[in-house]
């Protein structure tokens, strides 16, 4: 097992995510692809940080860890808000900024 | 070290697969339980990567209180499940197209890298017994950042509240 491995698993595990962001149509969906690209991007510093030895890309994964459970937060609040006001889950309808 | 290739594929596919399970499932509700699935198989990975410490976080923090609070906003949301015939996906070929591109983007620069063909040549084992370390180390070097994070944390809890609380008190001043 080298980097590569790792690497070529969190690219696909990104890929998945974005293809998962691009064509989803609830709102919590489109969140939950975004978990998942930060969940590979986390996976690729630890591999980095594993075959270097350095213990700094650990710290860093695990800030981003804190920093996604925040956005996740607002993320769900925002959603909450704009299924109240719109009516819908689906993120194509929503359309409360069109005059 | 082939016991550990052989665990790295297991997780792989585990996490590959529920990945898959979790972005084309139907019911938004089982794809947040894939999602949970797919963060345990990678909590386990970064056990096989010697971050012993990052793994509980991950299950504490992401499976523990992300997935959570994503299945407490569904349940809460009104519309769970009510019309299943409606799509659930669109514009699925221009997204697939677009995915496909971005991995062969990365897979590109990953292999024409001369930094990663030297890194790769070094394949370390897993060291476990690093969290001491690197507890120190965020106290330490690392404090600063620590500490704008507990205000960004903060923010964010207030931040959602406010986002997200009903507004009864000006219907009833109107």
């Amino acid at each position: 097992m080298t980097i590569y491995h790792i690497l070529f698993l969190s690219y696909l595990v990104f890929s998945i995510g974005l293809f998962g962001v691009l064509s989803r149509r609830h709102v919590v969906g489109i969140l939950i692809g975004i978990e998942l690209m930060f969940n590979a991007a986390n996976l690729a510093i630890v591999g980095i940080a594993w075959t270097m030895q350095v213990l700094t890309g650990q710290i860093i994964a695990l800030f981003g860890i804190a920093i996604t459970a925040a956005e996740i937060a607002v993320g769900l609040a925002l959603f909450l808000l704009a299924e109240r006001l719109s009516k819908t889950v689906y993120a194509d309808k929503i359309d409360l900024m069109k005059g | 070290m082939q016991g550990q290739t052989i665990i790295y594929l297991i997780l792989a596919l585990g996490l590959l697969v529920s990945s898959i399970a979790s972005v084309c499932s139907r019911r938004i509700l089982r794809s947040a339980i894939f999602l949970a699935v797919a963060l345990i198989f990678t909590a386990f990975l970064y056990l096989l990567l010697g971050a012993e410490l990052l793994a509980g976080i991950q299950i504490l923090l992401y499976v523990g209180g992300v997935i959570t609070l994503i299945i407490f906003a569904l349940l809460i949301s009104e519309k769970l499940g009510s019309d299943q015939s409606e799509a659930t996906h669109r514009n699925i070929i221009p997204a697939a197209i677009a995915s496909t591109v971005l991995f062969l983007i990365l897979l590109f620069f990953t292999y024409t890298s001369r930094r990663i063909s030297e890194l790769a040549t070094s394949s370390p084992m897993g060291e476990f017994g690093a969290s001491g370390e690197l507890s120190e180390l965020i106290f330490r070097d690392w404090v600063l950042p620590l500490e704008v994070l507990s205000l960004l944390l903060l923010a964010a809890i207030i931040g959602a509240l406010v986002i997200a609380r009903r507004e009864h008190k000006q219907e009833g001043e109107q």
